[in-house]
Order: C-alpha cells, then sequence, then structure tokens
C-alpha cells in the first residue's frame, strides 16, 4: 500500500490518497480540495479515484467533491446519507468494507460530529477531526468534549498493534505517541 | 508504506525487520541469526542506495554512517538510536522516528514533510536551513541543537523540553510549542508571533 498526502491551504486540512504500489484504483480521503496539484498526484502515480472516504462532513474536508465527481466515476462512503449533494454509502462503526483492494475499518467516534468516523487501513488510522498530533477535535461544549476523550479511549486506544495516525489537520503521529504524549490523556 | 508485522518468534513482541531490501523471514532484530551481520547488511544498503521505501527497521542501533542525499519515504525506524548519522540534504517523506535518540547527527539542509520524531531525545543535533513541514517533535528532548533558518511551517513541538536549541530566522507559522519547556532557547528574527505557545 502507498499513502500519499496533499495540504489544502484553503481549509489547512489534509488529504490522503491511498493506493496500490503499482497503479490502478485508489481511494481518496477526506478531499478538501481538488486542485492541480492533487489532480497531477493522481494521475501522475497512474491511480484512478475509485472510492472516496470522508471522516465527517465539515467543509474543510468535503470541498473538493463537486469537482472530483466531474472528473471520476467514483463511489462515497461516510456516516452520512450525503455529502454536498451526492448520495454516500453510509457506514457505521464496526463496518468493515472491502474498497480499491484494501479492507477498510470504519470505527465510530463522536464528539467533534456527529458524523465521525476514524478509518482504519492496515496499519494506518485516519482520524480526521477526532484526533491529531497531541490534541483532539474541537468540541461546542463540555459535554461533547467528555464525550469524544471517552470514545477516543474506548476505540482508539483499546486497538492492540502498532498504528500510523493521520489526521485531518496537522502533523501526523502514532497510537502510542498519543496514548504516551498527548496531555488529552495524561 | 511500511509495514508492521511482528517477529515470527513466539511470544516476542517486537516488530520484524521488513521491506523490499531485507528478504522474506518475519524477525525482528533480536532473533535474527546474526544481529551484528543483519545490521551491517542494513547499513550496507542504506549507504549503497539513494532511495530507501517502505522499510521498518525499529529499535537499530546505527552509528557513524554518511546517508546524505538519500530519499528515505514511508519507513520506519521508531526507538532507534542513531549516533554521528549524517542525514545532510536528505529528503523524508511519511518516516518514523518516534521514541529514538539522536547524538550529534546532522539534519542539515534537509526536507522533511509528514515525519513523526516525537518523544525522542536529540543531543548536538542539527537540522538548520531545512524545510520541515507538518512534523511531529511533541515531547521530544532537544540539547546544544539547531533548527537555524529552517522553515516549520505546521510542525509541532507541544510538550518538548528544549535546552540551549536555536529556533533563529525560522518559519514558525502555526508552529506549536503548547505546554513546551524553554531554557536558553533563542527565537531571534523568527516570526515566534505566528506560532502557538499557548498553556505557557
Amino acid at each position: 500500500m502507498k499513502v500519499f498526502f496533499h495540504f489544502s491551504v484553503a481549509g489547512f486540512s489534509n488529504s490522503y490518497l491511498l493506493g496500490p504500489d503499482t497503479g490502478g484504483d485508489a481511494i481518496l480521503i477526506d478531499p478538501g480540495v481538488m486542485d492541480g496539484a492533487l489532480l497531477n498526484l493522481v494521475e501522475g502515480k497512474g491511480y484512478y479515484v475509485r472510492d472516496i472516504l470522508f471522516t465527517h462532513s465539515h467543509t474543510s474536508h468535503v470541498s473538493g467533491l463537486r469537482t472530483i465527481m466531474k472528473i471520476y466515476d467514483c463511489t462515497i462512503y461516510a456516516a452520512a446519507d450525503q455529502i454536498v449533494g451526492f448520495p454516500c454509502n453510509r457506514l457505521s462503526g464496526g463496518d468493515t468494507i472491502e474498497l480499491s483492494g484494501f479492507t477498510v475499518g470504519a470505527l465510530s467516534v463522536r464528539g467533534h460530529s456527529r458524523d465521525s468516523i476514524v478509518y482504519v487501513i492496515d496499519n494506518c488510522l485516519f482520524t480526521g477531526d477526532v484526533m491529531g498530533a497531541g490534541t483532539i477535535g474541537s468540541t461546542p461544549n463540555g459535554y461533547a468534549q467528555e464525550l469524544l476523550i471517552n470514545q477516543i479511549r474506548q476505540e482508539i486506544f483499546a486497538l492492540k498493534d502498532q498504528y500510523s495516525l493521520f489526521p485531518g489537520h496537522g502533523a501526523p503521529s502514532t497510537l502510542e505517541v498519543e496514548r504516551t504524549l498527548n496531555p488529552r490523556f495524561l | 508504506m511500511f509495514s508492521v508485522k511482528p517477529c515470527e518468534i513466539a511470544q516476542c513482541r517486537n516488530p520484524a525487520l521488513t521491506g523490499p531490501q531485507t528478504g522474506d523471514a518475519l524477525l525482528c532484530m533480536q532473533h535474527v541469526a546474526n544481529p551484528e551481520q543483519s545490521l551491517e547488511k542494513i547499513c550496507i544498503m542504506l549507504e549503497s542506495t539513494t532511495e530507501v521505501l517502505d522499510l521498518c527497521f525499529q529499535g537499530a542501533a546505527i552509528s557513524d554512517l554518511v546517508l546524505r542525499n538519500r530519499q528515505f519515504t514511508e519507513c520506519s525506524f521508531s526507538r532507534g538510536a542513531f549516533t554521528n548519522v549524517d542525514f545532510s540534504a536528505s529528503r523524508f517523506r511519511l518516516c518514523f522516528f518516534d521514541f529514538c535518540t539522536f547524538d550529534s547527527c546532522a539534519f542539515k539542509k534537509t526536507d522533511i514533510k509528514y515525519s513523526v520524531f516525537a518523544g525522542s531525545r536529540f543531543t548536538n543535533c542539527d537540522f538548520s536551513s531545512s524545510d520541515i513541514l507538518h512534523c511531529n517533535y511533541n515531547g521530544i528532548h532537544a540539547t546544544s541543537s539547531s533548527f537555524t533558518e529552517s522553515d516549520l511551517y505546521f510542525s509541532s513541538f507541544s510538550g518538548s523540553e528544549l535546552r540551549q536549541t536555536s529556533f533563529v530566522d525560522c518559519n514558525l507559522k502555526k508552529v506549536r510549542f503548547n505546554g513546551s519547556r524553554r531554557a536558553d532557547v533563542s527565537f531571534k528574527y523568527s516570526n515566534y508571533e505566528a506560532a502557538d505557545f499557548g498553556e505557557d
């Protein structure tokens, strides 16, 4: 599996492109923008965006969808019925699906938003705005913050193996680093 | 992406050495037939290759190696110990160096993106004149080290302990230093007002 990142200055957000080593069908996660750089990345590596995963439906993570749907014939997955008017295959926590040759697990971790999903693919976690390097997602109130912290503990920190952690904003991390160093959990 | 597979020896919880140049056996550095020979073999591979891809080489102790002008992509060197290793002018993408120790290592003029150094300990290390974007240095301990004249956009040093470490003439836009402890640290000529020093 190859993982490529793309940074959008518009929403300061990260998108991730996942595909096999030799090109072919690929998964795009949280396309906050579809610009020339991302298109060049997809095409340059010989990929076709077959599946799009959304970690949640906030603007900085979904704004590239309209453009992508004009270029690629792809299927959308999220914990929602539709994203910017396009119908989605609705996912729930605990679901496992096969996409573009990869096994994709979904963990429901609410608090930042009601439709937040963390994707588990191989030894990688795509956390969206649930958590990042040394941070957790923003929440509207103290109740939501407690919910988010508890759900991170129950759903993410319960994972046993080594995982790399790719957030929706900022630098990557690892599950072990966050367990050990994230001040929200010390 | 590097693959994290457990060592095939029963009860061993260490990750196996994996990657395109490492052979088929799934063994960690403790359980390979001849650890010294294996380490030497990997070091020779690192020295002779310009592009290092998908390598999982965790817990390695590497010293006195010149790895200038290399490209490291999607590799893990977590929990490694690096002494007097010269990575200058190298390029790192999605590389993991968490919980490592670096002593007298050079990263001058490096191009590092989306990589993790969190929880590591740096002594006398030089990251000057580098592009270090979207990198995770949370919880590091850095002593007598330098990031001078580097672009650190969107990198994070939260919870770090920095001593006699220089951030002179750096781009600190969206850089996080939340909860860091600093002694004899210089931000001269840097746009430190664009960084986040919350909870100081």
